[in-house]
């Protein structure tokens, strides 16, 4: 029993203060309410704080809730698979944290374990003692495994004498070395699950930062497209927070329409408004992006891969190595154009992936591979392409729909009215774009086994590569479509338990799909294949 | 199928073993009941759509909007009658083809199962890997004494279901597979 110490939910009682230091302001009347709602949270939060206690006993971690009814949710230390650490801004300024434990079970957030409001070097002892405490249980695990015996390290750190001073100092030196008990016991651990040796060395030093963004290469994070659209959203979501505050506040819902009204009849002004959002849409972007990416570092500490990010709300992911599966690189059309690219870690069991399993922002796609080879395990061979038939498929499909769509928008037209000549222009027009489209999708298809992990690639607009231990490989999907078969070509799903769960080699050959199978899985395929 | 000409650099691969390497099917048929299976399946649907093409077709013969040439909305009447004739046809030849395609086999501690009729799937799910085996029973499946396998990986794309299964069949499938799963049990994913 230690450890038990309360959370402090400090924000929670900031947030309505802060609306009621704008709001209250405008009117009087709904004061006497702002307040109530102050003086309810607070009580609220205050009772919360009492009642929420979490502790470590024995080997799981048991958050209390006592509010209404008592809730004890149990989390075995052995299944804790990440500890995300957050300081959102006010968070931040009060010097506390968020600690978010990930358990993989699955995308339902109810089954993780968060604790919001703990001190910043709390939540950075409780991270390295829940860590170290999933990783010492699977280290025992393997010692127990017959002849490894003899392994346990040296007395201090080991274990297996769960005693509370035991904990305890576990705790204090997982901040600092651990090299001590558990690295010895983990190298044994992996070597069971006959990951790679370059692992094993990356894991028995305690630190090691695999990469540090430069701060200039955040001037890429529009190539991407992410965050564009943010100017859009804030725009609109502040038309949408003007109408339902004014409405709250008491605010005449004819004078607001009235405003809306002035501004119709001013025009120019809101076209020099939309103009200004257009012109802000790159820079908002790239903006958004650096404080999100702010100070993007990757490093590999005790077993996992951590990913560190972000200006305001500093964010870092740890990702278990063990349970990392492999990566995934994505590039869009610009960055293709521009040589960049993105990295996500394939990893078994993580929940919301996409924002947590990335590895790299936009970086040069050379340096990518580079360090998510360093990191994960590069891929050692080249792709290797399609046949000719998948290229024709990738054609049909690129253009085909929109000739169906100009097909019937002819007769439309010729039936009707002359106004359904615009959608046939349209549809023609992006017929002619499925040509370039169709043509590069196919020079992105590709797929190759290198006698470790599998790669498959595929997309154009957002070209995606897969590389995938082989030993994450659960399954295999064979799928072949009529047109497939009248073109002799398959797709080839590998199933794979992390990341999408699948992933697909599209239009391989028949003869080629078959043969990349028995390449990757021999063994599996042996009894049911037939040489000629 | 004929070699496909084109940038195929695998060819040459030395991983892979001397010849072609092409798949053979699976030993084992479903049940001779699962055509009637997929009779049932595809009647209710073929009802279904027919009833709902009777509705369409007194809506449109009542509204004759305006757009529609003038010819559809008198003979609109015979819309149910092809949806179903289309229908009816279109259950038959895909129970049979079904029947033609669908097969299984556990061989080497590997479920080879072929599905489909228009687009056919091969799965390759090797016993180590499994997670759960259910075998489950419809509505129909209990009429016929059939069965289906469901053979659960941790990921979609290494599943299986086998469907219109003999239930004695099934049941022992199942059997095994849960048996052979438990001695042979991977926790590699």
């Amino acid at each position: 029993m230690l450890l038990t110490d309360p959370i402090r939910m400090l924000p929670s009682l900031f947030l309505p203060l802060v609306g009621v230091l704008f709001l209250g302001g405008f009117s009087p009347g709904s004061f006497a309410w702002a307040a109530l709602g102050v003086v309810g949270s607070v009580v609220y939060s205050a009772v919360r704080w009492a009642t929420f206690t979490y502790q470590i006993v024995g080997d799981r971690l048991e958050l209390t809730r006592a509010l209404v009814s008592r809730s004890v949710r149990t989390i075995p230390l052995e299944r804790i698979r990440g500890v995300d650490v957050s300081h959102p801004p006010l968070h931040r300024l009060l010097g506390i944290a968020v600690l978010r434990i990930d358990t993989g079970a699955g995308g339902d957030d109810k089954q993780e374990g968060e604790l919001d409001g703990v001190t910043g070097a709390e939540a950075e002892r409780l991270k390295a003692v829940l860590l170290w405490h999933a990783r010492a249980r699977l280290a025992r695990r393997a010692g127990a495994v017959p002849g490894t015996a003899g392994l346990p390290g040296p007395a201090g750190a080991s274990p297996d004498e769960t005693g509370p001073g035991a904990m305890e100092h576990g705790g204090e030196e997982a901040g600092g070395g651990l090299s001590g008990g558990p690295p010895a016991g983990l190298a044994a651990a992996d070597a069971d699950v006959s990951s790679s040796l370059r692992h094993e060395v990356g894991e028995t030093t305690p630190e090691r930062v695999f990469f540090v963004v430069p701060r200039r290469w955040l001037a890429y994070g529009p190539l991407s497209g992410a965050y564009l659209l943010t100017p859009f959203a804030l725009a609109a979501g502040a038309v949408g927070a003007a109408f339902q505050w004014g409405g709250e506040l008491g605010v005449d819902r004819r004078v607001m329409w009235s405003a809306v009204e002035w501004l119709w009849a001013h025009r120019p002004l809101l076209i020099a408004a939309a103009a200004l959002l257009v012109l802000a849409t790159p820079v908002v972007g790239a903006a958004m992006y650096a404080v999100f990416n702010w100070g993007f570092t990757l490093r590999a500490r005790d077993g996992y891969l951590v990913a560190d990010r972000g200006l305001v709300t500093r964010r870092s992911v740890s990702l278990e190595r063990r349970r990392v599966r492999g990566f995934e690189l994505v590039e869009g059309l610009v960055e293709r154009r521009t040589g960049m690219a993105r990295a996500w870690a394939i990893v078994t069991g993580l929940g919301d992936s996409q924002t947590r399993g990335q590895l790299l922002p936009v970086v040069p796609r050379a340096v990518a591979l580079d360090v998510v080879g360093e990191a994960i395990g590069p891929i050692t061979t080249g792709l290797r392409a399609h046949p000719a038939a998948a290229r024709r498929r990738r054609l049909f499909r690129a253009v085909f729909p929109w000739l169906v769509v100009a097909g019937c928008a002819l007769a439309a037209a010729v039936t009707w009215s002359g106004l359904w000549w615009w959608p046939v222009a349209a549809a023609l027009v992006l017929a002619l774009l499925g040509v370039p489209l169709g043509l590069d999708r196919y020079r992105s298809l590709g797929h190759a086994y290198d006698g470790s992990r599998l790669s498959v690639r595929s997309g154009s607009l957002r070209r995606s590569q897969a590389v995938v231990e082989r030993r994450a490989v659960v399954g295999w999907t064979l799928s072949q479509t009529w047109f497939q078969r009248r073109a002799g070509l398959l797709t080839v799903v590998a199933g794979v338990g992390a990341g999408s769960g699948g992933y697909a080699a599209l239009d391989v050959g028949e003869e080629e799909g078959v043969a990349f199978v028995a390449e990757v899985t021999p063994a599996w395929l042996a009894p049911f294949t037939v040489s000629d | 199928m004929t070699e496909s000409s084109g940038q195929t650099a695998g060819r040459s691969r030395p991983a892979r073993g001397s010849g072609r390497v092409s798949l053979r099917d699976p030993v084992h048929r479903v049940s001779r009941k699962a055509i009637a299976l997929w009779l049932m399946e595809g009647a209710v649907w073929t009802v279904l759509l027919v009833v709902g093409s009777v509705l369409l077709a007194a809506w449109i013969g009542d509204a004759r909007w305006s757009w529609l040439p003038g010819w559809i909305a008198d003979e609109i009447g015979l819309l149910p009658w092809a949806v179903g004739v289309a229908l009816g046809v279109l259950t038959v030849t895909e129970s049979l083809w079904r029947y033609a395609v669908h097969r299984w086999e556990l061989t080497g501690d590997v479920v080879y199962a072929r599905s489909g009729w228009l687009s056919r799937d091969w799965v390759f799910v090797p016993v180590s890997r499994i997670q759960t085996v259910d075998k489950a029973q419809g509505w129909f499946e209990r009429l016929l004494g059939l069965a289906t396998v469901e053979i659960r990986t941790a990921s979609h794309a290494g599943s299986s279901t086998i469907k219109g299964l003999d239930y004695g069949v099934a049941a022992g499938l199942a059997e095994e597979l849960a048996r052979r799963a438990e001695e042979l049990r991977d926790d590699a994913t």
